[in-house]
């Protein structure tokens, strides 16, 4: 089971239906929105910092999530500003405290919208309203009047080598727009956050701002017996790509980038079918001063412009790597965004195409490939196809194995007993996950990172033996030594708890290809989905089987864990 | 975890495979066998079948080990030895006595086959022998 964090919402529907937001990731969105000055960054970090206590009540207006000033926490009054002063002295001044603590006090009054910039952040009908990406997938208004910006909106994938092309390319928009997050964040006096969390007893939150590194810490107490002596930490910054390390028994530590919350890969409908967008959040949209709130249109430009210079830089490096025509820069982003012409006909997703790929012995389709079932006729390959077995064979070359996590789906959810137990009284319970949880934008994100911690615990990132793109990662299966109690657990019984949250996972990810041997046989690219977690040479790891193996995480001793991962390695015959 | 109406299919399951691999007289096996004991054992269970629960066991046990086999075997922390045609035969019963609750036999045949892998290496952790 991964510990991971907290919710950051209900929804009033279905007697408060979860959402897959994580309080910090919810934090940090707003945070980026207002990130145009100290103050307002800060605050918008640090505006729900009571939630993770959890203190529901119910009113006749239904449950009430109390998380500002007066809050009763261990039988004394929270006060925000004295946790502020505490906290934040050495980067903010007396004035710009009371300022912050001002603002995140007034965030939930009547009318906020009008005044407070945290407000108008998060309030969808007066305001830029973009917390609402926690609470649906398909948000009604339009997404850069929320302060989303699309990148590229993808459509008429048809091809798995398509949606690994775009998924590429979204690697590498993420990888280039943490630079830029990263660079604004330390304008505002911000290289690194972390953020703790420890189950257990009720306690206010910390705050420690370290000058000379400029380095956040909030350190949150959540009264959960079930959890009792967990810790978590959250990492976020420039530098860091996910990953999840046990720093010792229940002591876990995740590491994130800033995109991994701040850029998103959503479906989203267009009137062509299903599409795909590339999203991220634009920073310092929010100003707040003398004139009051206003959106910063020379921001929103000025990110923009960085965005789309980003998106062609991206486009000429998937482009150089594997040696193509240079007009298929252009060429590429077209055909993702589902332009197609010419009279030649792609042998892989039957696209119509205007130039002509040599296939036969030697070309494309070297002596090698067998896989002539998997082709239709035709005597060329679209710019997509192209580029994605052009990278399935060079990814292929470099070993061992190249994955990309995509979105899980959800197997089950469960509400913990602890937090169920605390609720007894009023014969309901503030979350309620009979009718499932919703899908949202953000939880998409979230859905992805749990994707992605999973293959974390059965896959380690090798050291690159070429030049690749720089957010190329290659991976392969971790060796007995590398693993321990945590990753086997989890890896068997895909529990992940954003408490009070449990939910299961049915992980799912994009394989590019399978290392090991320098040669083309068959086509690897495929989606991992359904049942498949991944493929053994005798038999392919599946959901089933790793419930049967679940009776093993209660009895088993510490020791011998890594014996049953070397025994699941070698009996499934898993793929490197 | 199991889901509740395979619990039953999984404590049938994972008891076959104890009986077989106690039936099986592995230390007489050669020395390539025995290495590779539990990939052996889930390959064979992965390819035999049987019309019944006792035949599947029968065509397991005699793809790996021909005409012998263990008829006592000697218990962990006891001095009696167990007599393994009568665990057998009371598991026979509980088969067929829980039967009537999962449905065919041909169920738990499929349930072992198709999740073979997985029951043995529960199956070697718990005798830990991984």
């Amino acid at each position: 089971m991964l510990l991971y964090g907290v919710v950051a919402r209900t929804q009033k529907s279905f007697d408060g239906l979860p959402a897959l937001a994580e309080i910090t990731h919810h934090q940090l969105v707003v945070a980026t929105a207002l990130a145009s000055n100290k103050v307002l960054f800060f605050a918008g970090l640090l505006h729900d910092i009571l939630k993770p206590l959890l203190k529901f009540k119910k009113s006749t207006g239904g449950w009430q999530w109390h998380h500002l000033d007066g809050l009763e926490v261990d039988n004394t009054k929270a006060n925000l500003e004295k946790i502020f002063k505490q906290g934040l002295s050495s980067i903010l001044s007396e004035n710009d405290i009371e300022l912050l603590t001002q603002l995140i006090l007034q965030h939930h009054q009547r009318d906020a919208v009008r005044y407070n910039p945290i407000a108008f952040a998060e309030n969808d009908r007066s305001g830029l309203g973009i917390a609402i990406m926690e609470a649906t997938l398909f948000p009604k208004k339009n997404l850069e009047h929320m302060g989303l910006y699309t990148c590229i909106e993808a459509k008429g994938l048809i091809h798995p080598y398509h949606f690994f092309v775009l998924t590429l390319i979204y690697q590498g928009i993420k990888y280039y727009l943490n630079k830029v997050y990263s660079e604004i964040f330390s304008s505002q006096g911000l290289t690194k956050l972390i953020v703790e969390y420890n189950f257990g007893s009720e306690k206010l939150p910390e705050i420690r701002y370290d000058n000379g590194n400029s380095v956040l810490t909030i350190r949150y107490y959540i009264p959960s017996t079930l959890f009792k002596d967990w810790k978590v930490s959250h990492e976020y910054e420039g530098e860091a790509s996910f990953n999840i390390k046990e720093i010792e028994a229940k002591n876990i530590k995740i590491y994130h980038s800033w995109s991994d919350i701040l850029t998103l890969l959503v479906p989203s409908l267009s009137i062509n079918g299903l599409a795909y967008k590339v999203l991220c959040v634009i920073p310092r949209i929010i100003t707040y001063g003398d004139k009051g709130i206003i959106i910063d249109g020379n921001a929103i430009s000025s990110f923009v412009n960085r965005a789309r210079k980003i998106v062609d830089n991206v486009l000429a490096e998937i482009q150089e790597h594997v040696r193509l025509d240079s007009s298929y820069d252009e060429v590429l982003l077209r055909y993702v965004e589902g332009t197609e012409q010419g009279n030649f006909k792609c042998i892989f997703c039957g696209k119509r195409t205007d130039r002509e790929v040599k296939l036969s012995r030697g070309k494309l389709l070297s002596e090698r490939f067998t896989d002539y079932h998997r082709i239709q006729a035709g005597v060329s390959v679209c710019p997509l196809c192209h580029v994605g077995f052009s990278y399935e064979e060079l990814l292929r070359n470099q070993g061992p194995a190249f994955y990309l996590p995509l979105p899980c789906e959800i197997s089950s959810i469960d509400i913990a007993d602890d937090f169920k137990q605390k609720y007894l009284t009023y014969g309901a319970c503030p979350i309620n996950p009979k009718e499932g949880v919703v899908l949202s934008v953000l939880g998409l994100s979230t859905m992805q990172l749990m994707s992605n911690a999973w293959y974390m615990s059965l896959l380690k990132e090798i050291d690159r033996r070429s030049p690749l793109p720089s957010w190329i990662k290659p991976y392969t299966l971790r060796a007995q030594k590398d693993v321990n109690e945590f990753y086997v657990k989890f890896l068997i019984n895909r529990k992940i708890v954003i408490y009070p949250l449990i939910v299961k996972i049915r992980p799912k990810a994009l394989i590019s290809s399978y290392g090991g041997e320098n040669k083309k046989f068959v086509l690897n690219t495929e989606i991992l989905e359904g049942h498949t977690l991944w493929r053994g040479s005798e038999l392919d790891v599946t959901e089933e089987h790793l419930d049967v193996l679940e009776a093993l995480t209660t009895t088993l001793k510490y020791s011998a864990y890594k014996k049953v991962y070397g025994k699941l390695v070698s009996l499934y015959g898993l793929r490197e | 975890m199991v889901s509740e109406n395979n619990q039953d299919l999984d404590s049938l399951a994972i008891e076959f495979l104890r009986l077989i691999n106690d039936i099986i007289p592995w230390r007489d096996l050669p020395n390539e066998v025995k290495r590779d004991k539990w990939r052996i054992l889930a390959k064979r269970v992965m390819a035999s079948s049987g019309g019944d629960i006792q035949e599947f066991l029968h065509n397991i046990v005699k793809s790996i080990a021909g005409d012998s086999f263990y008829v006592t075997r000697g218990e962990e922390g006891k001095e009696e030895r167990c007599r393994l045609g009568e665990r057998l035969e009371e598991y026979l019963k509980e088969v067929k006595k829980k039967v009537k609750d999962i449905g065919k036999e041909e169920e738990l045949i499929n349930y072992i086959k198709s999740r073979a892998i997985p029951l043995v290496i529960r199956l070697s952790a718990e005798k830990g022998e991984t």
